[in-house]
Parts: C-alpha cells; structure tokens; sequence
C-alpha cells in the first residue's frame, strides 16, 4: 500500500455504496484544476477592429485561465462541487463558475441544486476548460453567448437504449448578472430560465439536441440608450421601447453531431436564436464544420463557422426616411438606428494544430481567417486575420 | 495456458498476442482485468470498457464495481488504455476533463503498483483493477486478459 496515500485510500472506501467500513462525513474530497496560457494578434482591415477580445497589439488576456475545483462527497446520496474560476477577460476576478449540491437519487439520476452551466452546447459544461477539446475556443460566430450561467436546479438522468449511451438533462432557474456587451458593463436578467437537452453516443459517434428558453432583460448599452433617447425625444416612443430588450421571449436550439472515428474527427453544431418580437438583438443562426485529424499526438484541424442575422426590422417602420435631428448630428434617423443595430453576417476559417507535448499539457497554434459584413459597411470593415496560441493544462 | 486461454476469448485478441509474441515482446506481458475471488460476474471488453470510462457503475450481473488504476507511467496501464479502452493516455485525459470539470465523474484512482491493486482487490469485493497478468496471484479472480 505504499504508494496509496492514507486519504485516498480512506476516499475510495468512502466512496463505496456497500463498504461497511466506518468514515466521518466529508473525507471523499477531490481537488481538480485547469489552466490555459498564451496570447494572440488580430489584424483587422480597420485598425480599430476587435475579434474574439484581440486587437492588433498582442494580447494574453482573451486566453488566460485559471480554475480549481473541489467536490465533496458528503454521504452516499449527497456530494457538494464548486468550482472558482479567474479569466484574463474578466479582469482575473475570481469567481464562483459553478457552485452546486448533487442529490444522486440512483447510479442513472442526479439533481443538482445551485449555480450550474447553462447547457447550450455540447461543449458549454468545459467551456473554459481548454485541454478538454481540440479548439483554443469552440468558434465565437456560435458560441456567441454574453452569459454562461444558470441559477436553479437540474437533472440528468443517464440511461442506455440499445447500443446508445443516453443522457436527458432539463433545468430550471434564473440568471441575474453583470456581463460585457460591446465592450461595455451591462445587467442581465434572465427569468424563467429553463430548457431540456438530449446527447446520444455510440462508439464513435454522438449525436445531441437542446432547447433552451428564457424572458430576457438586457440593459441597453450606453451608445443605444443615447439612440433610444433620441427616438423618444422626437415623438417615436414605440419604436425606442421596442429597441429596448425587455421581458422579451427568446428561444435557443442546437443540434449537434461529434465524430470520432480512427482518429479522423469530425464536428458540426447547428444553432438558432429565435424571439418573439425583435429588438436591438435580433434573430439569428449560426453553425460550423470543423474537420480533424490526429496523427500521434499531434491535431490537425480546419474550421469553418457562419452567423447570419435575420434580423426583422419591420418595427421601425413607422420612422420615416430622412429624419434629422440636428441637436444629436443625426441626419437620417432610421438609418442610424439601422446601422447600429442592423443585419450581419460573419464567417471564419481557422486552420489549428493542437502538440499533446507532455503529460496532461498540450499547445495549440491556430490562424483564423475573419470576413465580417454589416449593412452600414457591406465591403466588410471587420476583416482580418487572427493568430492566436494557448498552453492548457489539467492537473 | 495462459496463451490458449487468451485465444480462446477473441479472435481480434488473439491477433494481438500472437502479433506481439512476433515482436518478442513476453506473452506475460497481457494485462489481466481482476476482481474479488467472490464476484459471480462475468463481463466482456465492452462492459469493461464502460466501467473503466465511468458509463457504468456495476458488472452485468449487478455487482458495484470502483474502477482503480495502475500507476502512472506504467507500461501496463498504457497498454490496458491501449488494448481495452482504445484511447492514448493524453486522449483519455481530455476525456476525463470533459466530465470531471462538470462534477459529473472521477476518473479511476491511481492505485499504485500491481501488487498494491492486488491487495486493494483482495481485501474488497467492489473494486476492479487490471494488473500485468503474470502478477496475478490466487487472491484474485481474473474476469478477462487482454
């Protein structure tokens, strides 16, 4: 028994349902943490341009990460995880990622109780957890969220059908929160947060569907609230509090498929934002490809990524063409809203290696190819190329 | 014996050992899948594969079983990841990442030597371990070689 260390072998008993051998509560704690390094250039068409938190001078903090996890296992029903999270992009404050209390009703059944990820994705639950998947980040144009979170309870109930590994989770909660949008600090609220996914996996393959709803406030950034001030100041009242996102319904979908077959690997997410009336953020999807090969412990990927906007303006309608509103240096208000608001669509290639170099370590390289275009600007003032490296580590 | 045994379980496995016997690499050097003498169980790779990538919890049979591991750096345990669970060791550590990150599981305990599993095996009857089979004492039963 030498090499076993006392604890971890008084865990292990622990954590046996029918082990007979007497142990004090909490003596099954595991400590788990993650961490990425490196930095990246963007070099857009328009000096000012920003991609994925990079701009043209060189930046580490779109990458660094820093996470510890401890879980507990304080009976055999009942266990206790949270997790603290410091990122470069939030300024290194470190926060409480996931914090939550596990009642494992059976070996299939779990409910969990607290502040858990928000499921949007397959990849949503190690988001931040870089050595888990191929990707310095899964492709921004679909992982475009401002939020992660969720605060309530879910369940995951695990189960076999045939050859197929199932797992259905559904969730319901609320998330109040402070996040950046456009680079600015606003407040979020998310009621009646709740939603249902379902992965299926066999050898190589796994298939997934998500359905996710919420009632959604977004507190409108400063630039927007001056335009809906302006709207309201000239007698266009319905428009700007329609401009405003409040209590509005908005459902997400996903469906993804995950190959991983001889070492070819193969990726594709499909996701749709839709909403009950449209608003300064409208609907959209979003989808990639992403095609891999691993060659020892070497990967080698390329990525394909779209977002469209199908953003309906009809609601500005009733603003004329050609409204000016000297006082604000507006000439053509419409147009103005529309342009800072209006429809997008953005696509990018990255090509990228991931070195598993040592023992639980990797680096990844990649170069990603952006092409942006919005109505003011349809030549595409957000192009540019994206050169990015990250170290991450499990430990 | 140990040979004819491990013909007898699988062709593809057969295969393999012959294979290896090829490269002058010693027959002894199959990894044998073990559990308490009183377990009643019998499993096949798949099953064991799930156990030891944490899909499943207990033998088909219904016994509870905890999954433990060699060392590591152990060429036995590169070899029981190779053979049995199909994935390279830094493979299966982005695997593991994937649902120890969400609280979902731990990956199976690094246990020690052969003979630490043995003795960890011999004393519980909920614990599966896989050992170099010419470790393989009598206070073991040996569910599966590879």
């Amino acid at each position: 028994m030498k090499k076993l260390h006392p604890l971890a072998w008084r865990a292990l008993l622990a954590s046996i349902a029918c082990s007979s051998t007497q142990v004090s509560a909490i003596e099954d704690i595991s400590m788990n943490g993650f961490a990425s390094v490196g930095g990246g250039w963007y070099s857009g068409d328009n000096h000012t341009s920003t991609y994925r938190g990079y701009d043209q001078e060189f930046q580490a903090d779109p990458v660094v990460k820093f996470g510890l996890q401890v879980s507990a296992q304080v009976n055999d029903k009942v266990s206790v995880t949270g997790q603290l999270l410091a990122k470069g992009s939030n300024d290194y404050n470190v926060e409480g990622e996931w914090a939550y209390l596990t009642y494992a009703a059976n070996d299939d059944w779990d409910v969990r109780i607290g502040r858990l990820r928000a499921p949007f994705f397959p990849y949503s639950d190690f988001l931040d957890v870089g050595y888990a998947y191929p990707w310095i980040t899964p492709p921004s144009e679909v992982y475009r969220f401002i939020f992660n979170t969720v605060e309530g309870v879910d369940t995951l109930y695990r189960t076999s059908l045939g050859e197929w590994d199932t797992t259905f989770q559904a969730y319901y909660g609320r998330l109040t929160d402070e996040t950046s949008l456009g680079g600015e600090d606003v407040e979020i609220d998310l009621s009646n947060f709740t939603g249902l996914n379902a992965s299926f996996t066999r050898d190589w393959l796994t298939l997934r569907v998500s359905y996710n709803y919420a009632k959604v406030d977004i507190e409108s950034p400063a630039d927007l609230a001056g335009l809906i001030g302006v709207l309201d100041g000239v007698g266009f009242s319905d428009e700007a509090s329609a401009l405003e996102i409040d209590q509005e319904s908005a459902a997400f979908y996903g469906v993804a498929a995950l190959v991983d077959y001889n070492d070819w690997l193969f990726n594709t997410e499909y996701t749709e934002i839709n909403q009950q009336n449209q608003s300064f953020i409208g609907d959209d999807s979003a989808w990639y490809v992403m095609l891999g090969k691993r060659i020892d412990d070497f990967t080698f990927h390329v990525t394909y990524a779209k977002q469209e906007s199908d953003h309906d303006l009809s609601f500005l309608d009733g603003i004329p063409d050609g409204v000016a509103v000297p006082p604000a240096g507006i000439t053509d208000l419409k147009a103005t809203v529309i342009g800072a608001i209006g429809e997008s669509e953005s696509s990018s290639v990255t090509l990228g290696m991931r070195y598993d170099f040592a023992d639980a370590t990797s680096f990844k390289v990649e170069v990603t190819d952006r092409d942006d275009k919005i109505d003011s600007d349809p030549d595409g003032s957000g192009d540019g190329t994206l050169i990015n490296f990250s170290l991450d580590t499990v430990f | 014996m140990k040979l004819i045994k491990t013909i007898k379980f699988s062709h593809t496995l057969c295969l393999l050992s012959v294979c290896s016997i090829l490269l002058s690499t010693p027959a002894w050097s199959e990894v044998a899948v073990i559990v308490h003498p009183s377990v009643g169980d019998t499993a096949s790779p798949s099953d064991i594969s799930r156990i030891f990538l944490g899909k499943a919890k207990s033998l088909p049979g219904g016994t509870k079983v905890i999954p433990v591991n060699l060392e590591r750096g152990s060429a036995t345990r590169e070899e029981f990841n190779d053979k049995v669970l199909g994935k390279s060791g830094s493979q299966l550590k982005s695997y593991w990442s994937r649902l120890v990150f969400t609280g979902k599981a731990q990956p199976p305990k690094d246990t020690g030597t052969d003979k630490d599993v043995i003795d960890l095996i011999k004393s519980n009857p909920n614990i599966i371990g896989y050992v170099s089979a010419d470790k393989v004492t009598a206070d073991v039963k040996v569910l599966a070689t590879f």
